[in-house]
């Protein structure tokens, strides 16, 4: 679906880790909660999409028969995959989190029985100035400190 | 043992991705809400964009002086 993969913006590479607004998109996921992910579980991303679809029984999605049956201590090349992806998803969670409450406030002034095009279109800008915003600020801090 | 090495290693960097994109989403949300004021249009305007990029670095400028006060206790 999308091979897109989310992750925190590396300082000296990419300063801005969402480049449009259908990436940000395609990363919402429904309850915002941070999950403790069972060890074992291989690119929980995979073609998916972050988090569970069904968005609920979140262990679910993450068992895997290899852990079950190993029973030693999980590899740690797994591990440490799983703690990035859960940091990606958790960082996006945010990242979306924020864009809402700033682009609510500046669209939507006064609510009214649905959204008119105005306020959609606007949204929709704000969107992709906010995450231009992130890239421009993330420059600007790395830029300067080189 | 190597393992728990390696995983310290691991650990320590992604706290500091961690603490740098916080960072960067707090400066962002911080300077959006001081150079952004009217609605968002199709593009930044160069007042916007360079009003972002002060805003960020004046902010670093600020921490070093806030770091210098307290150091010299």
């Amino acid at each position: 679906m999308w091979a897109y993969s989310p992750s925190p913006p590396n300082p000296g590479t990419d300063p801005g880790f969402i480049t449009s607004s259908r990436d940000a998109a395609a990363l919402h996921s429904p309850p915002p909660r941070r999950r403790i992910v069972a060890a074992g579980e291989e690119n929980p991303l995979g073609r998916e999409g972050l988090g569970s679809k069904k968005g609920e029984a979140d262990m679910d999605s993450f068992s895997s028969p290899s852990m079950s049956s190993s029973g030693s201590s999980p590899n740690p090349e797994v591990l440490m995959e799983q703690i990035k992806a859960q940091l990606a998803q958790a960082y996006a969670q945010e990242f979306i989190e924020t864009v809402g409450n700033k682009c609510f406030a500046k669209c939507v002034t006064k609510p009214g029985s649905s959204l008119s095009g105005s306020e959609s279109s606007c949204i929709s800008r704000c969107v992709d100035r906010y995450i231009e915003a992130t890239g421009i600020v993330s420059r600007a801090l790395f830029s300067n400190t080189r | 043992m190597e393992n728990s090495a390696e995983m310290q290693r691991f650990i320590e960097q992604e706290q500091q991705k961690a603490m740098m994109s916080e960072m960067i989403g707090k400066l962002t949300s911080v300077c959006w809400d001081k150079c952004i004021t009217g609605t968002p249009g199709n593009k930044f305007s160069s007042g916007e964009t360079t009003c972002l990029t002060n805003c960020a670095q004046r902010f670093l400028d600020m921490s070093m002086i806030i770091a210098k006060r307290f150091e010299m206790q």
